[in-house]
């Protein structure tokens, strides 16, 4: 029993000590592009703050980064998702298109987050207005609204790639 | 129950004094303070051996409520305090006040998170879950499964996460100190023992696959346990866990071996096997039909019985997924009733019924 204890355990260590740290390669920034850039999701547009050197994500990227299990940007800024809110369409459609899942499942996903002690879900702002705001005035945040929205200064679109 | 009071009045004395403190060098911002609850009230009724505190002649008082607030003290700092308060008609584990049930202070080092003070254990499926009613199917997760008190250690807790291409890999150690809260009947009524030591430890792992709602686990703790007014005897537990949750339906299931040294009779080692398994189904949309099987079986040296046997079939019916009605009847056998019976003689059985409502935020 005690050296099965001791092989779990060793493995598991040896799992974690081969992985890299996901934190920083799923944060790549690329590099800088025009504010105007389209993103591939046509459903959507994201968006971050102009001062972040990111110009496009991989909708897994994008996933973690919503599920808060990346937290950071490679320039170590803490990353701030932003949602719409809850029972809209635009919130339905990237539920569904960028983690996989109902926003009805991931709200309930959330609910099991919070009562375990793990994280709290995402801010919500609601109204796109609201969320291109918070994202201008606030440097590592990242959010997504309708296509067609029109962008300011101080906020830029991120490519999202399959 | 003094001891108990002045500890969770130091617990709250120490959450206020730091976030007064943190608060003073920077001050508190909305989007950094959250409050989340949960709040569940029940009617439950059973038609034979009194469970759960449920009778034959039924009762409203059975809620279960919980507060959590939560603070961002920096990017990589939180404190994290959660009150619960819960009635289960006529058991004796009613909390006749608000509890402290967590009160942790938490870090994030690069990938990994450390959390100290009185902190939820990550452990299987529902450990913190047990009695969230917007998430889980039935009222509440298998008692014969989690043990009262497992699911806070007052210590550390440490959880490494990370990615190997699409798998998810979420690895978490803790020690600390335990309070076990074992209920059961003697022949003279119910009655129940509170046993606490401070070495306990454990770990656990998770894998989430590539396919989205779909994850395994394994879990193993090192625990204590009084054999004697004065013996402590050092016991293990190791378990694995299944999650398929899609957004039409589900299906999820545990196990897990405990050894328990010494504890049989004639000084012999005591073996529990615990297993459930739970399925559920969206009809239409609000509508789901959830099915459940929970059993835990007891080994001696020459002798295994069944100490639990609970089937239940419920429909719940989600306003949305923050309000959840459900409707749940439970088919129960064994030794575990809040009325005696003897181990030598046959199980006992009970049919329960609970009716809820459930919300959260």
């Amino acid at each position: 029993m005690r050296s099965l204890i001791l092989m779990t355990m060793s493995a598991a260590m040896c799992l974690l000590a081969a992985v890299p740290d996901v934190v920083h390669a799923q944060s790549n920034a690329q590099n800088s592009t025009p504010s105007s850039a389209q993103s591939n999701a046509q459903s959507m547009l994201v968006v971050v703050n102009s001062a972040n050197p990111i110009v496009s994500l991989t909708k897994d990227q994008l996933a973690l980064i919503y599920l808060k299990k990346t937290k950071k940007w490679k320039n170590d800024e803490p990353i701030v998702p932003v949602d719409q809110a809850r029972r809209t369409k635009l919130r339905d459609t990237f539920s569904l298109e960028v983690l996989g899942r109902s926003a009805s499942t991931m709200e309930t996903y959330w609910q099991a987050q919070i009562f375990s002690g793990k994280d709290v879900p995402p801010l919500v702002r609601k109204t796109d207005a609201d969320v291109l705001a918070y994202v201008r005035e606030t440097p590592g945040a990242i959010g997504y609204v309708m296509p067609g929205t029109s962008l300011e200064t101080g906020v830029k679109t991120v490519t999202v790639k399959d | 129950m003094r001891i108990a009071a002045i500890r969770a009045r130091s617990v709250v004395g120490v959450a206020i004094f730091l976030l007064w403190t943190t608060a003073g060098r920077a001050q508190i911002d909305a989007d950094k303070f959250t409050l989340h609850g949960y709040f569940t009230q029940g009617f439950a009724k059973a038609d034979g051996l009194p469970l759960y505190g449920i009778t034959k002649t039924g009762t409203w008082d059975y809620r279960v409520l919980a507060l959590q607030a939560r603070y961002q003290i920096t990017d990589d700092d939180q404190l994290v305090v959660q009150t619960r308060y819960e009635r289960n008609g006529l058991s004796l584990l009613n909390t006749t006040a608000a509890e402290i049930q967590w009160a942790y202070y938490q870090h994030q080092f690069g990938s990994v998170t450390a959390a100290i003070g009185k902190a939820p254990i990550p452990d299987g499926l529902y450990n913190n879950l047990r009695e969230v009613g917007t998430v889980l199917p039935f009222y509440r997760a298998p008692p014969n499964f989690y043990t009262i008190g497992f699911e806070t250690v007052e210590g550390i807790v440490l959880t490494h996460a990370t990615t190997l291409g699409a798998w998810k890999l979420e690895s978490t150690v803790y020690g600390g100190g335990i309070t076990v809260t074992f209920p059961f009947a003697t022949p003279d009524g119910p009655t129940v023992v509170r046993d606490r030591h401070d070495y306990n430890f454990g770990y656990q792992v998770w894998l989430d696959t590539p396919i989205p709602g779909v994850r395994i686990g394994t879990q193993f703790q090192s625990f204590q346990v009084s054999a004697g007014p004065t013996d402590t005897v050092r016991n293990s537990l190791f378990g694995g866990s299944f999650d398929a949750t899609f957004d039409h339906y589900f299906v999820r299931g545990e196990y897990q071996g405990l050894t328990f040294k010494d504890y049989g009779p004639n000084g012999t080692d005591e073996f529990e096997r615990d297993g459930w398994g739970e399925a559920g189904i969206k009809l239409i949309k609000p509508l789901s039909l959830n099915v459940q099987i929970s059993q835990s079986a007891i080994h001696y040296p020459g002798r295994t019985y069944r100490w639990v046997d609970d089937r239940a079939v419920g429909v719940t019916y989600a306003l949305n997924p923050s309000v959840v009605f459900k409707l749940e009847g439970h088919h129960h056998t064994g030794y575990d009733f809040d009325q005696f019976v003897d181990v030598a003689g046959a199980a006992g059985k009970s049919n329960f019924g609970i009716f809820s409502v459930s919300t959260s935020f």
